[in-house]
Parts: structure tokens; C-alpha cells; sequence
């Protein structure tokens, strides 16, 4: 992958939990993978609400981010699930899907470099048992990124990749963390988060690949003062390859990470 | 319930011509929707399409389209492949337009408008960054 890419680390991963945006660029140094970032990007935006509320201006941010892209690589990568999805929707729909690439970080490593971390580990994660939890976005509504992304209707991505860390992935359904109505009805969000949760029995904790479903689970969980710590699949990979602990920025995090 | 044909042919010419029509209420959205399978009077795909395919242009004003989560599971299932999600995303921005619009959504569209993020950078995470993310971005 001789490529320089565009890496689009998105509001919650850059604004209010550093260290997914930090545990990010460790692993793209580690894997020689050049990236380059931009000031000019602002809020992807957020598909669910800035959608929601104003059409007109979700496109329009998001065409202007795929613009400052595509004069700076040739693949758009995020670590966020709402960020894929606004994204690649809007290349699908208004570009024709002929602009820059959009891709989740997780995907390309998968794809491509697989093997170079399986070789690159330091900190094995052998013994822990993790649920797993990609989240609606990471390839819903199939009908579009699937046309793109074949292999994700066969394969469960995040669940080989937490087993490439030397973890046992536990699955469950796929069903919605609830974040999305957070705002709008906190009681029915938050059932839809428990009823996920209780999906996995017996784990070390729960590993997600998008920052929204982080915040819900940690707010749920700490709301309900249960010792399950979340994780940001990234920040887990960064340990692996050797990332400092107080570098993985655990401070944010609401739910007492393990102890390593 | 007030009815008004032209708000079924909006819906219709905005979405995609007959797009909506093609629901045949077989309630696969709803069977698969997770908020329906925990509170289906809360929340029922299936009602919301019939309300707008007989022109209920009330729909608008219900709590209901605002809880939807966007997880796509009634798209995913749906055999005349509609995707709903797009129909609430639409009914979301007409509510918007007609003042219906909930308080909180509205704070994350203006802190979009007014800082270019939806999340503000917290003094904490501000220090944090300046600390840690010096090193690792001046190598990137």
C-alpha cells in the first residue's frame, strides 16, 4: 500500500476522547503508512442528526470534505462509523462515487496489513475475551457500501482482527447501540444499549470501532455502575504494537480500563 | 387525521418517483426494528409509511419519527428494498422546516454552524492533545 492517504479522525476522536485520534497516528507511523491531515476539514457532518435537521448542509459540508481530500491522497480513511457513512454516502450519491475513496481504518488494515501486524506486536492481548461490536455504519445500508466492499458480507472484520491481537472475540447480534436517540428519548436509547450489552457474558470488556457507540456503552454502563470497561479497537492495536499506556489516553475513558 | 394528497406526491417526487408507493405493509421494517420489537407504540416503521402513503401530512408533527436510531435494519429487510431511512431523514428536514423540530438535535446543527464541529474541545482534552499529540503529529 504505497499510497498516501488522507486520515479524517472526525469530531469525538479529535474533540473529546484524544487518545483514539493519538492511538490512530501511532499505528500509521508503525505501519509505514503516510498520511496526511487537513485544518480546512470540519464536522463530516454527523449523518444522523446534521442530516436530519438540514439535508442541504450535511451535503454540502460533505462534498466540501471530500474536495480538501482528494487534493491531498487517494483514499479518505476515518476511525468513526458516522464519519464512513456520511462520507461514502455522499461520494456514492452526488459524485456518482467518482470522487476520492472513503474507507473505515479498520477495513484497509484489514485488507492490507494484516500480516505486518501480526509480525509487529509486542503486547499480545492473549487471555482477554472481548464482545465485539462494529456498529450499524460500519457497513449499513449494504445495498451501497457493499458494492464496494464485498468481502464484508462474508466476513466479520473486527472479530479477526481482534483475534489478529491474540484475544478471544466474543459476537452477538448487530444490533444498534442506541446512541442515535440518546437526545431524543434517553429511556428507550438506553434500553437498546443494555439488551446489546447483555449480549456478552463473562468478558474483559467490549471493543467498538466507532466513538459514538464508545460514549453510549461507557454512559450506560456507568449510569448503571457496571465495571464492563469499552475500548476503541485502535487504542487496543496502538498497546499492541507498543504504545505507552499513559499515551492510550485511558483518562477519558468513563469505565476503568485494564490493567496493563 | 387530515389528509392531503399533495404531501404523499412530494414525498414521492423528493424521494424517488413511486419509491414509498412500493410498500406493500408487510411490516418486515417493523419485525426487524429494534425499537419496535421494545416499545411498538413508541415506534413503527410500518405506520409511519402507510401515514405517509395516505397523505397524513400529521406524521410530521410526531414524536415518533425523531427516535428512529438509523441502524438500517428495515432497509436491510425490506423486500421491495425501500429504504426508510431516507424517508425519515426526509421527514425529519420537513419537520425542521415546519418549527417542529426538537430543542437538542437543533444545538449540535448550530455548534456545526457556528465552530465547524459537533463536539466542542473540551479544556482537558485541549491540555491533553498539547501535551501528547505534538510528538506523534510533527513525525506524521
Amino acid at each position: 500500500m504505497n499510497e498516501t492517504i488522507v486520515y479524517f479522525p472526525g469530531c469525538l476522536a479529535s474533540r473529546k476522547f484524544p487518545g483514539f485520534d493519538y492511538s490512530t497516528r501511532f499505528i500509521l507511523q508503525k505501519l509505514n503508512i503516510e498520511f496526511k491531515m487537513s485544518d480546512e476539514f470540519s464536522c463530516c457532518p454527523d449523518p444522523v442528526w446534521v442530516r436530519s435537521l438540514s439535508y442541504k448542509e450535511w451535503k454540502e459540508r460533505g462534498i466540501r470534505n471530500l474536495e480538501i481530500a482528494k487534493n491531498l491522497g487517494s483514499k479518505l480513511v476515518t476511525i468513526c462509523n458516522g464519519c464512513f457513512e456520511t462520507l461514502f454516502t455522499v461520494k456514492k450519491t452526488f459524485f456518482n462515487g467518482k470522487s476520492i475513496p472513503v474507507e473505515h481504518l479498520l477495513y484497509t488494515l484489514w485488507k492490507n496489513k494484516k500480516e505486518e501486524i501480526k509480525n509487529k506486536i509486542i503486547n499480545p492481548l492473549n487471555g482477554k475475551r472481548f464482545g465485539i461490536h462494529e456498529g450499524c455504519h460500519f457497513k449499513r445500508p449494504t445495498s451501497l457500501t457493499l458494492t464496494e466492499f464485498k468481502e464484508l458480507k462474508e466476513v466479520n472484520v473486527l472479530k479477526e482482527m481482534v483475534e489478529l491481537l491474540g484475544a478471544e472475540a466474543v459476537e452477538g447480534t448487530e444490533s444498534c447501540c442506541g446512541l442515535p436517540n440518546f437526545i431524543t428519548d434517553k429511556e428507550l436509547s438506553f434500553f437498546l444499549a443494555r439488551k446489546r450489552i447483555d449480549e456478552f457474558k463473562n468478558v474483559d470488556g467490549i471493543v467498538v470501532i466507532c466513538p459514538s457507540c464508545f460514549s453510549q456503552f461507557e454512559n450506560v454502563l456507568a449510569n448503571d455502575k457496571r465495571e464492563i470497561p469499552v475500548y476503541f479497537y485502535f487504542e487496543l492495536l496502538a498497546y499492541s504494537l507498543g504504545l505507552d499506556k499513559e499515551n492510550l489516553g485511558f483518562e477519558f475513558h468513563r469505565i476503568k480500563p485494564f490493567s496493563i | 387525521m387530515k389528509l392531503n394528497p399533495y404531501f404523499k406526491e412530494e414525498v414521492n417526487r423528493e424521494l424517488g418517483e413511486h419509491k414509498i408507493l412500493m410498500c406493500y405493509q408487510c411490516g418486515k421494517c417493523s419485525s426487524f426494528c429494534p425499537l419496535f420489537n421494545l416499545e411498538p407504540e413508541k415506534f413503527n416503521p410500518r405506520r409511519i409509511i402507510e401515514m405517509v402513503n395516505i397523505g397524513a401530512e400529521d406524521v410530521l408533527k410526531l414524536d415518533d419519527i425523531w427516535r428512529c436510531t438509523t441502524c438500517y435494519e428495515c432497509a436491510e429487510n425490506c423486500p421491495q428494498k425501500i429504504n426508510f431511512v431516507e424517508l425519515i431523514v426526509y421527514l425529519r428536514t420537513k419537520a425542521t422546516e415546519k418549527g417542529f423540530a426538537p430543542k437538542l438535535p437543533l444545538q449540535e446543527l448550530e455548534s456545526v454552524r457556528k465552530e465547524g464541529f459537533s463536539v466542542p474541545l473540551s479544556p482537558r482534552a485541549k491540555k491533553w492533545i498539547e501535551n501528547y499529540m505534538v510528538e506523534v503529529k510533527t513525525r506524521g
